[in-house]
């Protein structure tokens, strides 16, 4: 069997990273921990306990990151007859279409990101199953947690694929669709954008706290840094209490003004989407379903744009590298003074990387934003267009 | 009429697309929800374009929309499904 079919089974992805991470967890648990457990003397039971534990949580980590790179970063093929993202948004399924590619949401936690390209897809965890990673891979002893649900994503991903393209489909000639056809279409699409674009809102609250939870800790871990020496000789100083409630109450108050801000944000959507919803269902007989649609067309390059700006549904897998390597890199930060220098070093690297790659997505997202801008300028043109005849004709 | 508001020609447009029928002026004032003034200078623009053509019917003026009409009317829907399925790039 091929390495690339092997990569669709969950238990050869699973094995693969088990049989990398473990050797390779015992290599740098021996490297990085080596001097810092005296071997010469007697290891009591708490010693041992410990050093398990290092053991365990840093194998964690390294079995996750192979995992994610074996499940994130492979493009495979997908089956000949497989849907098009229109197709499969008239058979209900949620899809958004990128620049050159779609996502189609197989799962609560799994989804699919079709190149039109090359016909190629990848298998990613949605925003929810990001979420559920980051959070699982936040706590050291639950780390392990966050592997086994990869393995799941990446089954989940693979049966969907499966299930799609065996799915009997139509003919794939498309007939023209009638002008009412047409407008219901419109309607279900912007629908569906509306009620995705108040899903991004929600998503880009957790963003931005996320974000506020990581700056709290790398401070918090400055902290711990700048009062260690002072910690080991006479315990923690006043200012270490003052300066860690004054880290916590200010993201708890930034998480606060957060909630408030996008609750307001995504109660416009909202609106949006029932509006739309009630010319789609006909309540007001009043209300005209090309009006409603042109007024739409305004927001679409709004909606489309909260999709690119949205950091986790942009580029999921990125933005979990950069999670993992802030993370990895603060946590080593926090061991300064206790291990090997090189660590420390080690670290910084791992949290400048981080940081460097989160930015760069940050602003990689904001210059397509403007782009898109400007697509859409030309593309009011053309709306223009309608009304002057004689460059119509 | 120098800029016609995109909205409302769209609108007569609807309203006279479902008709198989010419359409009463006075019938079509209220489908569209505007007052008569701003209609009749709507619907004269709209005949100046060979989008409409008025007939005269039992003492009646009523408004039939032209195969250049339903064009229009195509094309604009067709721009707004490509618009909302983001096919601009």
């Amino acid at each position: 069997m091929e390495v690339p079919k092997l990569l669709s089974k969950w238990w050869f992805v699973a094995l693969v990273s088990l049989a990398i991470g473990i050797p390779s967890a015992f290599l740098a648990f021996k490297f990085v921990f080596g001097d810092f457990v005296s071997l010469d003397g007697a290891i009591t039971p708490s010693i041992r306990l410990m050093m398990i534990s290092q053991y365990v949580f840093l194998g964690g980590y390294i079995i996750l990151f192979i995992c994610s790179l074996l499940t994130m970063a492979p493009r495979h093929v997908v089956g000949t007859g497989f849907p098009g993202p229109d197709t499969l948004m008239r058979e209900g399924h949620k899809v958004i279409v990128r620049k050159g590619s779609y996502d189609i949401w197989v799962a609560k936690y799994s989804l699919i990101r079709v190149y039109e390209e090359d016909g190629m897809f990848r298998c990613l965890p949605t925003s929810t199953g990001l979420w559920a990673i980051v959070l699982l891979s936040l706590g050291p002893p639950f780390v392990m947690f966050a592997f086994f649900f990869l393995v799941y994503i990446n089954d989940k991903c693979w049966r969907s694929v499966k299930d799609l393209t065996w799915e009997e489909k139509k003919d794939q000639v498309v007939n023209e669709i009638g002008i009412d056809e047409l407008l219901k279409d419109s309607l279900r699409s912007t629908f569906a954008l509306a009620r995705e674009a108040a899903d991004v809102r929600r998503a880009s609250f957790q963003d931005h706290a996320l974000i506020l939870v990581t700056f709290s800790m790398l401070a918090w871990a400055v902290l711990m840094v700048l009062s260690a020496p002072i910690v080991l000789d006479r315990g923690p100083p006043w200012w270490f209490y003052t300066g860690t409630a004054a880290i916590a109450a200010t993201a708890i108050a930034g998480i606060l003004i957060l909630r408030r801000r996008s609750k307001r944000l995504v109660a416009k959507e909202e609106e949006w989407a029932e509006k739309l919803f009630s010319t789609m269902e006909g309540v007001d007989a009043g209300i005209s379903p090309i009006e409603v649609l042109l007024d739409a067309c305004m927001e679409v390059p709004r909606w489309l744009s909260l999709h690119r700006k949205g950091i986790w549904t942009r580029e999921p897998g990125k933005t979990l590298l950069s999670f993992i390597l802030m993370v990895a890199g603060s946590n080593g930060l926090m061991q300064y003074g206790s291990i090997w220098w090189g660590f420390t070093l080690f670290s910084i690297v791992l949290l400048a990387l981080g940081i460097s790659l989160f930015s760069w997505m940050a602003i990689a997202a904001r210059t397509e934003a403007h782009e898109l801008a400007r697509e859409w300028e030309d593309r009011m043109k053309g709306m223009d267009s309608f009304l002057v005849p004689e460059r119509r004709r | 009429m120098d800029r016609p508001d995109l909205y409302v020609v769209a609108r007569i447009l609807e309203r006279l697309w479902g008709e198989t029928e010419p359409m009463l002026r006075t019938r079509l004032q209220v489908a569209v929800g505007t007052n008569f003034d701003v209609l009749t200078k709507y619907l004269d623009w709209m005949r100046g374009r060979g989008l409409i053509v008025f007939i005269e019917n039992d003492g009646h003026q009523k408004v039939l929309l032209t195969e250049e009409g339903r064009d229009s009317y195509r094309k604009l829907v067709s721009w707004i499904n490509e618009t909302v399925h983001g096919k601009f790039r």
